[in-house]
């Protein structure tokens, strides 16, 4: 077994009360791992501890065997975890290209002094970056709109320049918070394919999504949270014959995550 | 040495006093409408030198204190009538340079109609020190603590027991949530910065006996409020109050135990340590900040 | 390259101006001091316009240059270039130990705190009397030399202050157009967001504050030279408004929106000598009415407006920010 990321009795309280209890998984490297749950399961708050914007009130968090609790999130990006928002944070001072030229930030080395006499070395440097930019930006269909002011795109192309974005970082593993939350069917149907076609580049990707036909589409395996605990499990099979997750989604009524349609 | 400590504190509360009532302004300002004020401290100025003219016009004393405040709350209502509701949207920035802006075109009005003399009121009953051991206090200073002290408790009351003020409370927690409930969050702010106005008049009227004022003394002032404000908390209008006073001892002892010249250097500096140190002030609540 | 081409306009537009009014007063003298504020302008935009960060107190670094070249070269007689890189090492100094507090604060905070920094420093500059010569400052600063040439003469002042702008314009543009320029402007557009990927934003931040400050240490140096006396009136909180203002007025995110600011508000009271008294009045009403209607800046605002004229339409988006 390969595992990736782990985490052991991880724990979050806000002001005395537990976003995330107790939770211990691991995922497999060149998967896809989806965490689902109802609204308020913790879920964004599991993505906010993985990349060290909130600190772990206790537990452990391991990345490709070493731990990262207590890193800074610039980090634990330059070491290979990135991510996407659920509300897109996206640099809307800035073209298409620039945003995801911010996403090379780490892969480039000239300092403010180079920079500002713009040395021969640092103009080699961002010409590289933007070959790398623009290749990210084809990849997720965003090359045409690339000099777009980014507050002008649509929210489908603004949630796939996040990907972009993200992917420029070079990361191992991509978390990626409600990428379909907003979209339209066949703007669905578009991320899904996009990020099967990030596994096939070797990325691992974290999901969450409450869009059940996308996650059953696209996971190897899921892990299902309920008021911030573990709560099962397993391939997208086990979990839609699992008894637990049949009476906590029963539980919450007229949810909108229908996990079997 | 006890002397001069019990001297430095009678001045430190006097002063003290002021700023607690430009900080209190400052605090209510900032809790209803996430605006700081940088013209708070105009206010103190315009109290003052209004009352020093309205005086030399023959207006009786009471009167023409109680005029000054009006012509303070005017203004304070005129500011966030023309200046801060169209700029509603406003970034941080945005309305931190249109606060200051206003607090900069206040001074310049004032230059125009008083010009750069230094003005004084007459104390409001006597010039005799009373003293205490070796130490003295004036009546002016007995006035100052005492007004201070009402207002305070006033408003106090008035945020507690008042329907209008906990509707303001409820504007400054939820502005949406206080519309949809029936609350006129438009008219809320104008009376905040009435409200607000009116403090710092009065902490004009009353220091004016004691410190000269001249068209550009409320920068400081105001600044010195805001830095009670930030001491006591910022989202806690009493606590700038306590801010204040404390602000207002440190102050007169460090210029006592120091020197006076670096007087004005010692507020900033307890500024800044808590800035650095404890940001939500001495009475504020801390909270982790949720993404 | 597209770059540099306001930069060539606005070296044009400073070589020509002497030339056809070579004995203008607002050409020669007014001339070398908006350079100088809009070299500190400038310098402060990269902070507040690129990075989002307010500062309230830059006439302090303005102040820190200038009263070291003042002191050093008056009661040390020390070279006049070697003062002013003192100046700017002490200004490095100051600002790195200043920057790592102060810019873990935002807005309010933050404009609040680098205030009381500012107000500080100007009462340093006021209270040790013996040393700085208290609020009466500190006189007969000599003249700078460069390669033999006494920069004792208007028109001397008015190439060196434009030159160091240009300089200064120039090193802003390569930044803000490089890997740097973009991290900063990230962190103005999220900062979770340019923290994910991979931009130390404390970091960042504590260094921009630092570039900032040594525009403003370098402009004051000459500043003391240029003016041959210095009193803190020069460096007080009014100064430091002053300069916010000239970065919004012109427009925040755009090079050349400070260095129009800067000539507005350092024409403004020369124009309006007559009305003397209203200066003060005018600069509040202008700070106010153009952040309630103009909140981009003229610059930013007014080239919005005038660039769809010129533009057709498909390709013009009126709702960027210029560069």
């Amino acid at each position: 077994m390969d595992l990736f990321l782990e985490t052991q009795n991880l724990t979050k309280t806000f002001g005395g009360v537990a976003a995330i209890f107790n939770l211990s998984f691991a995922t497999r490297k060149g998967s896809v791992y989806s965490v689902i749950g109802p609204n308020g399961a913790g879920k964004t708050t599991l993505f906010n501890l993985l990349t060290g914007i909130y600190k772990p009130t206790s537990g452990a968090i391991r990345f490709a065997g070493s731990s990262i609790v207590g890193q800074p999130p610039h980090k634990i990006s330059r070491l290979g975890i990135s991510r996407t928002f659920q509300t897109p944070q996206i640099f809307l001072n800035m073209t298409v290209l620039e945003n995801t030229l911010v996403g090379c930030h780490s892969h480039g080395t000239s300092g403010f002094f180079s920079a500002a006499i713009s040395s021969p070395q640092s103009r080699r440097e961002a010409a590289r970056l933007k070959e790398q930019a623009m290749e990210n930006l084809r990849f997720c269909g965003l090359d045409h709109l690339a000099q777009r002011d980014s507050d002008a795109l649509p929210y489908g192309e603004l949630k796939r320049l996040e990907v972009a974005r993200a992917l420029s970082t070079k990361p191992k593993l991509l978390l990626m918070d409600e990428p379909a939350a907003g979209l339209n069917d066949s703007e669905t149907s578009k991320m899904g394919e996009l990020i099967q076609g990030i596994q096939k580049l070797g990325i691992s990707v974290m999901l969450v999504e409450h869009n059940m036909a996308l996650v059953m589409a696209v996971s190897d395996e899921l892990l299902v949270l309920n008021y911030g605990e573990y709560l099962a499990e397993g391939t997208p099979e086990q979990i839609q014959k699992n008894q637990k997750v049949i009476d906590a989604y029963l539980g919450m009524g007229d949810e909108n995550d229908d996990l079997f349609d | 040495m006890s002397d001069v400590l019990l001297q430095s504190l009678i001045t430190g509360i006097t002063i003290g006093s002021a700023y607690a009532l430009v900080g209190l302004g400052f605090a209510i300002i900032f809790n209803v409408s996430d605006v700081v004020n940088f013209a708070q401290g105009e206010f103190v100025m315009v109290g003052a030198m209004s009352a020093v003219s309205l005086l030399a016009v023959g207006t009786p004393f009471v009167l023409a204190l109680f005029l000054a405040l009006i012509v303070v709350v005017c203004i304070g209502l005129i500011l966030e009538k023309f200046a801060i509701e169209p700029a509603k949207s406003a970034t941080v920035v945005s309305t931190i340079i249109i606060t200051i802006g206003a607090s900069i075109f206040l001074r310049g009005l004032a230059l125009l109609i008083w010009g750069k003399d230094f003005h004084s009121l007459p104390a409001f009953s006597g010039e005799t020190p009373i003293h205490l051991g070796s130490a003295t206090i004036t009546p002016q200073s007995l006035w100052v603590m005492g007004i201070t002290a009402i207002l305070v408790y006033l408003v106090h009351l008035f945020f507690n027991r008042t329907i209008t003020g906990k509707a303001l409370l409820a504007c400054s927690a939820n502005p949406i949530a206080a519309s949809l409930i029936g609350i006129p969050v438009k008219r809320m702010m104008l009376f905040a910065y009435g409200l607000s106005a009116l403090l710092g008049g009065a902490a004009g009227v009353l220091i004016a006996p004691i410190a000269f004022t001249s068209y550009d003394a409320g920068m400081m002032l105001g600044l010195k409020g805001f830095a009670a404000a930030i001491l006591g908390g910022l989202g806690n209008p009493m606590g700038a109050v306590a801010g204040g006073v404390l602000l207002g001892v440190l102050e007169s002892l460090g210029a006592g135990l120091i020197s006076s010249g670096y007087k004005d250097a010692i507020a900033f500096v307890i500024l800044l340590l808590v800035l650095f140190f404890k940001p939500q002030g001495f009475f504020g609540r801390a909270g982790e900040e949720r993404v | 390259m597209n770059r540099y081409r306001g930069f060539f306009v606005l070296a044009l537009i400073i070589i020509i101006a002497p030339i056809i009014f070579p004995d203008s007063y607002f050409v020669t003298v007014v001339g070398v001091t908006i350079a100088l504020n809009a070299l500190v302008a400038v310098g402060l935009n990269l902070l507040m316009g690129y990075t989002g960060q307010i500062s309230l107190g830059h006439a302090a670094f303005f102040g820190i240059g200038a009263y070291s070249s003042g002191l050093l070269t008056t009661m040390f007689s020390w070279n006049p270039w070697f003062a002013l890189l003192m100046g700017l090492l002490v200004t490095w100094l100051v600002a790195e130990i200043i920057a790592r507090p102060i810019l873990r604060l935002k807005g309010h905070y933050l404009a609040m705190a680098t205030l009381g920094f500012g107000i500080i420093i100007n009462i340093l500059m006021v209270q040790p009397t013996h040393i700085t010569g208290g609020p009466d400052g500190l006189s007969d600063i000599p003249v700078l030399n460069i390669l033999g040439w006494d920069i004792d003469s208007d028109i001397r002042w008015y190439i060196v202050a434009n030159g160091a702008l240009l300089l200064g314009v120039w090193l802003a543009l390569n930044l803000i157009n490089s890997r740097i320029g973009l991290a900063l402007r990230a962190v103005h557009g999220s900062e979770v967001g340019a923290q994910m990927m991979g931009v130390d934003i404390e970091r960042i931040k504590i260094r921009i504050f630092v570039v900032s400050a040594l525009f403003a240490a370098f402009a004051g140096s000459l500043f003391a030279h240029q003016q041959a006396f210095i009193s803190p009136d020069s460096f007080s909180f009014h100064f430091s408004i002053e300069l916010v203002v000239m970065v919004v007025l012109g427009g925040m995110a755009s090079n050349y929106g400070p260095i129009f600011g800067a000539a507005v508000l350092t024409m403004l009271p020369e124009t309006l000598v007559v009305f003397e008294d209203y200066e003060v009045l005018i600069l509040g009403a202008i700070m106010m009415g153009i952040m309630i209607f103009l909140p981009q800046g003229l610059w930013v605002g007014l080239s919005q407006k005038i660039k769809p004229l010129f533009l057709n339409k498909a390709t013009s988006s009126v709702e960027s920010v210029g560069g």
